[in-house]
C-alpha cells in the first residue's frame, strides 16, 4: 500500500537512446507517440514501449499525462487493433526492460520514475505525478 | 450456452493486452455477451438489417448483441504484416456459423503510407469498421438509427492510407476499392447476395489531442435481385409503368453514402457527433438522412451517458393508376425499406476490470407504424404503435 502510494507520487521522466537526435518533445508529441498518431521520434521509425497490466507507474503515466484510465486507453487501443488500423506500444515486464530495449533500440520510447534515470536514458519530457 | 460463457471468462480474465505466440505472431480477441429485452411484442427491433428478425423475437433475446471474434496478427518486419479476423454473430441465415471478416497483408513502404490488400473493414459510415467490438464503444451497440440500415462490414478488396502530420494531429487520407462478399436478409425470407457488388470511396480523417473529425464519401453498386423486387418490377412493365419499373429495379443501381462524423474525447467526457446520408437511385431503399449525438461522463469506474439519435427516409408517393386499394399496397412494400424513427437512450457503462466492462441502457424508440427497415412483424405488427422500450446488458471483453 505504501509502496503503491510513493510510486503514484514519484514524477515520471518520459526517456528516450540518447543517440536519438530528440531532444526535447511537447507533451502533445509524447501523447501522440503512444496513442500511435505520431509514427517517426526523430529520423527514426518509433517504438513506444509501456509497461505490462496494471502497473502502478503505467497507471500514473496515462493518468498525469493525459487524465485518463488505463480502461480508456484499452477501449481506445480496442478499436484500433480490431479495425485493423494500429498495434498498442510494445508491453514490457518491468523497469529494465525498458531500458534495455531503449539501449538496443534508436527509435525506442519509454517512460520510468524519475529515480530510475540512468545515464543510458536521455530525458525528453517530465511528467508531474501530483498535478 | 453456459459452457461457452465460462470458456470466455477463463480466456478473458488472462491478463493481458494481446498473447504472444512467437515474436512475430500474436492473437487478441474480442466478445460481447448480451441480453436485450424489448417491451412490445408487436414488432421486432432489430440491431441492423445483417440480422434477421426470426431470432430476435423473444421478449429477451441474447442473438442481438452477443458475439465473438479472434484476430492473429502477424509482423514479418517493419514493412509488412499480415492480419486474419474470424467473428461469429447472428447472421441471416439464422446461425453463429463464423465469417471471416479480414485477411489481408499490409504493406508499409514508408512510415507514412500503407497499402492493404484482402479482405478489409469496411469504413463507410463514421466507425462502422468497429461495429462489432463493444468494448470499444461506451454503448450496449452503435446507434441502430445511424448504423442498422448498413448492408455489409467488410469487402474484397484494396485500400491505401497516406498520413499527414498537421499541427498537433495527423491526417489520414484513404481510398478503398472493391467488391462485397456477404448476404443479407432481404423480403419476405429471400436473401440478397452482395458479393458481387462493387463498393469504392475515400475518407479523410484528422485527429489530434482531444478531437477526431472524419468525413467518408462511398459507393456501392447493387448487383443482385430480389425475388418479391422482380415481381414488382414486372407488375409495372405488365400495366406499362417503365418509369416505376426501373425505379423499382435494385440490379445495378447505386447508392452513395456520405458521413461526417467528430468525436471529443478529453479527460473524463467522450462525445460523439455524426451526421449520415444514403443517396439512393433506387425506389425500395430510398434515400435516407441519419444523426447522433452522444454523451458522457466518467466518474471513477462508472460512465454514465445519453444517447440521442434519428433516421428518417424519403417516403416518394406511387400512383399506379389502378386505384388507391393499389396505391396502398405498393406504399406499404415500400415501407419495408424505409426507416423514420428517432431514440433517445440512457445507459451507464462499468469499467470493472481494465478489460472488461458491464453496460446497462434502456432505449425509448419512436417509430412510425409504416416504414419497417429496422423492424421484423411480431405477434401483431397491424396494432403496434410504434413505441418501444428497449432494456439491454451487455459484458464486453478483449484481450
Amino acid at each position: 500500500m505504501l509502496l503503491c502510494a510513493t510510486a503514484q507520487a514519484q514524477d515520471l521522466a518520459v526517456v528516450v537512446n540518447p543517440l536519438n537526435d530528440v531532444k526535447q518533445l511537447s507533451q502533445s508529441e509524447v501523447i501522440n507517440l503512444y496513442m500511435g498518431r505520431k509514427k517517426k521520434l526523430g529520423q527514426n521509425s518509433v517504438l513506444p514501449l509501456d509497461l505490462i497490466g496494471t502497473n502502478p507507474v503505467k497507471l500514473s503515466f496515462y493518468k498525469h499525462l493525459m487524465d485518463k484510465d488505463l480502461s480508456e486507453i484499452n477501449s481506445y487501443w480496442a478499436r484500433l487493433i480490431f479495425s485493423g488500423q494500429g498495434s498498442p506500444p510494445r508491453q514490457m515486464d518491468s523497469i529494465e526492460e525498458i531500458r534495455q530495449t531503449i539501449r538496443d533500440n534508436l527509435g525506442a520510447i519509454g517512460y520510468v520514475p524519475v529515480n530510475e534515470i540512468t545515464e543510458d536514458l536521455k530525458v525528453v519530457f517530465r511528467i508531474k505525478a501530483n498535478q | 450456452m453456459k459452457i461457452y460463457l465460462f470458456a470466455f471468462l477463463y480466456v478473458f480474465s488472462i491478463n493481458l493486452y494481446a498473447i504472444s505466440l512467437s515474436e512475430k505472431l500474436t492473437l487478441n480477441g474480442f466478445a460481447t455477451v448480451g441480453a436485450a429485452y424489448n417491451d412490445d411484442d408487436n414488432a421486432i427491433y432489430l440491431r441492423s438489417i445483417a440480422q434477421p428478425p426470426e431470432g430476435l423475437e423473444d421478449d429477451v433475446t441474447f442473438n442481438m448483441d452477443s458475439r465473438v471474434g479472434l484476430q492473429l496478427n502477424y509482423q514479418a518486419n517493419e514493412n509488412l504484416h499480415a492480419g486474419l479476423q474470424v467473428v461469429s454473430k447472428y447472421r441471416y441465415d439464422d446461425t453463429y456459423t463464423p465469417n471471416i471478416t479480414w485477411a489481408y497483408l499490409k504493406f508499409s513502404p514508408e512510415s507514412d503510407w500503407d497499402l492493404r490488400l484482402g479482405r478489409l473493414g469496411l469504413d463507410i459510415f463514421f466507425r462502422s469498421d468497429s461495429r462489432d467490438i463493444g468494448y470499444s464503444y461506451l454503448w450496449v451497440r452503435p446507434p441502430v438509427d445511424y448504423y442498422g440500415q448498413l448492408n455489409i462490414s467488410s469487402f474484397d478488396g484494396l485500400d491505401f492510407s497516406h498520413y499527414i502530420p498537421m499541427g498537433d494531429g495527423l491526417l489520414k487520407l484513404k481510398g478503398f476499392a472493391g467488391v462485397g462478399h456477404q448476404k443479407f436478409p432481404a423480403f419476405g425470407g429471400n436473401q440478397l447476395d452482395l458479393s458481387d457488388s462493387p463498393v469504392y470511396g475515400f475518407l479523410a480523417q484528422y485527429q489530434d489531442i482531444n478531437w477526431t473529425y472524419k468525413f467518408v464519401i462511398s459507393e456501392q453498386e447493387l448487383n443482385d435481385q430480389d425475388p418479391t423486387v422482380d415481381q414488382l418490377v414486372n407488375f409495372f412493365e405488365l400495366i406499362n409503368r417503365p418509369d416505376y419499373a426501373n425505379s423499382f429495379q435494385l440490379d445495378g443501381k447505386t447508392f452513395r453514402y456520405y458521413s461526417l462524423g467528430v468525436a471529443y474525447d478529453k479527460g473524463p467526457w467522450r462525445s460523439q457527433f455524426a451526421l449520415g446520408y444514403i443517396d439512393s437511385e433506387n425506389i425500395i431503399v430510398s434515400d435516407n438522412k441519419t444523426a447522433y449525438f452522444s454523451l458522457g461522463y466518467k466518474l471513477n469506474d462508472w460512465t454514465p451517458y445519453l444517447l440521442l439519435s434519428a433516421s428518417e427516409s424519403d417516403k416518394p408517393t406511387v400512383t399506379s393508376g389502378l386505384g388507391p386499394p393499389t396505391d396502398a399496397l405498393i406504399a406499404s412494400a415500400l415501407g419495408g425499406g424505409q426507416v423514420d424513427q428517432t431514440t433517445v437512450g440512457f445507459g451507464a457503462r462499468y469499467d470493472f476490470k481494465e478489460n472488461m466492462a458491464l453496460k446497462f441502457q434502456a432505449d425509448f424508440v419512436e417509430s412510425k407504424t409504416d416504414t419497417l427497415l429496422l423492424w421484423g412483424s411480431g405477434d401483431d405488427i397491424s396494432s403496434w404503435d410504434g413505441e418501444n422500450m428497449i432494456i439491454s446488458v451487455t459484458l464486453d471483453m478483449v484481450f
